[in-house]
């Protein structure tokens, strides 16, 4: 009769042990703000979907200080997703090969900013002024 | 666990650290007695890997050694490098939450041979990486390259498995596997 | 035989959502909710007629869905998968419903109010 007793440990509180994984759970948690935007711009094509009045009612819900502090905290979130994001996408893919030399993580990494740089340039470009 | 973090203590010099050095068994595995975990479960899934070369034809001594450009050797040759240390597993929370994960070390062997160009046993071993419990119990915390001494860098070789079993997944109807070579 | 993941379907719309996610919404954000309201980018930036002739247009419908869906399933993923890592696995079955059914609704509806303008 085996006298043998293994003890396994419980895993409660993992996560605030290691300040590698409050990063990890706090890229995680982003998540949370990115789907409550969501929520918002959906409100807002459903507004603009029903006509000039409602579209009137979420613009103006758009100029309201809790709205302002709520994109501030959505921007800080998602800022965050994207650095995680951008920094872990070289280990996503296979060995990249240009020219038969290896592209370095960091070109990968700064590549991805740029195409940030990009849309977003777009993004606020056709915003302001002419748009489509 | 020295100090909450996996290390290898043979690796671990007292000298970077203060007053006292909390020591530990390795996190995740159950305790035997004293320093020492049961890494049965480790053992096993080392095993269904199937951790060897897979060949199509049986090759005799008299054909000679296999021949590799160091291209190909480059491919696989970073996951070889894995000792077996078990520190992966002691970083990974997914392991820690559910032993039935797959874990680092194990799934970086299977990618090791897969991407090995003299093995053909790809197929046998998509089932691994399809499961629950292969690539996707993984959630990219990414400790487990922080932690593991030899720089295998078992996350990336989970993580480039992600995207083959997803292929896998979406194109099984379009190229049905044993179609092709 | 281990049972298939069907983790691929989701896992792709998490990336998809990654992306979209990093690459767009802080932009976005700026324009909804920073710049937009304060007239910033001009007083007409976000006004209807502008806003409902850019989603009027097929193209516009396009652009607007790929901006809007994706970051949903992001969200849904990334929260089904965090209960799990905050030790919360009662109803495993129905928190995948709930999460994903969310980003699954968000994503209908979405589609639907674009198709509402003309």
């Amino acid at each position: 009769m085996s006298r043998r007793r293994p003890y396994v440990r419980s895993m409660d509180g993992w996560w605030r042990k290691n300040p590698f994984f409050v990063k990890y759970m706090l890229r995680e948690g982003t998540s949370v703000l990115v789907g409550a935007y969501s929520a918002v711009v959906l409100w807002g094509l459903l507004a603009l979907s029903a006509g000039p009045q409602a579209y009137a009612g979420w613009l103006a819900a758009m100029s309201h200080p809790f709205s302002i502090v709520f994109h501030l905290a959505v921007l800080v979130a998602v800022g965050y997703h994207a650095m995680t994001w951008f920094a872990v996408a070289p280990k996503t893919m296979p060995p990249l090969k240009l020219g038969g030399r290896a592209v370095p993580a960091a070109t990968i990494v700064a590549a991805q900013y740029a195409g940030a740089a990009v849309a977003s340039a777009v993004i606020l470009g056709a915003v302001w002024g002419g748009g489509a | 666990m020295v100090d909450g973090v996996p290390h290898l203590s043979c690796k671990t010099f007292l000298r970077d650290y203060q007053s006292t050095v909390r020591i530990e068994p390795l996190a995740h595995f159950p305790i035997e007695r004293d320093l020492a975990i049961d890494q049965g479960d480790f053992l096993d899934k080392l095993q269904a890997a199937k951790p060897w070369i897979i060949a199509d034809e049986e090759r005799s001594p008299a054909e000679g050694t296999y021949r590799q450009t160091p291209e190909q050797m480059d491919r696989y040759a970073q996951f070889s490098h894995c000792i077996n240390c078990l520190l992966c597993y002691s970083a990974c929370p997914q392991y820690g939450l559910d032993t039935r994960f797959t874990g680092p070390a194990v799934l970086s062997l299977v990618h090791r041979y897969n991407a090995d160009s003299r093995d053909c046993g790809k197929e046998e071993r998509m089932e691994m990486i399809n499961a629950e419990d292969g690539v996707w119990g993984c959630t990219l915390v990414g400790y487990c390259s922080e932690v593991c001494p030899k720089e295998v860098d078992p996350a990336s070789a989970i993580n480039q498995n992600k995207i083959a079993s997803a292929a896998d997944y979406f194109l099984r109807f379009v190229a049905p596997r044993g179609a092709s070579s | 035989m281990k049972r298939r993941s069907n983790e691929p379907i989701f896992w792709g719309l998490f990336g998809a959502g990654g992306v979209v996610a990093a690459v767009a919404l802080p932009a976005m954000v700026l324009v909804t909710g920073l710049l937009g309201p304060t007239g910033l980018l001009g007083p007409e930036a976000l006004a209807y007629e502008r806003a409902a002739g850019f989603a009027g247009h097929w193209l516009g419908k396009l652009v607007l869905l790929a901006l809007v869906v994706p970051p949903m399933w992001l969200a849904g993923h990334r929260i089904y998968h965090s209960l799990h890592d905050l030790g919360i696995n009662a109803h495993r079955g129905l928190a995948k419903v709930v999460c994903y059914g969310l980003a699954a609704l968000g994503s209908l509806l979405a589609v639907v109010a674009l198709l509402g303008i003309r």
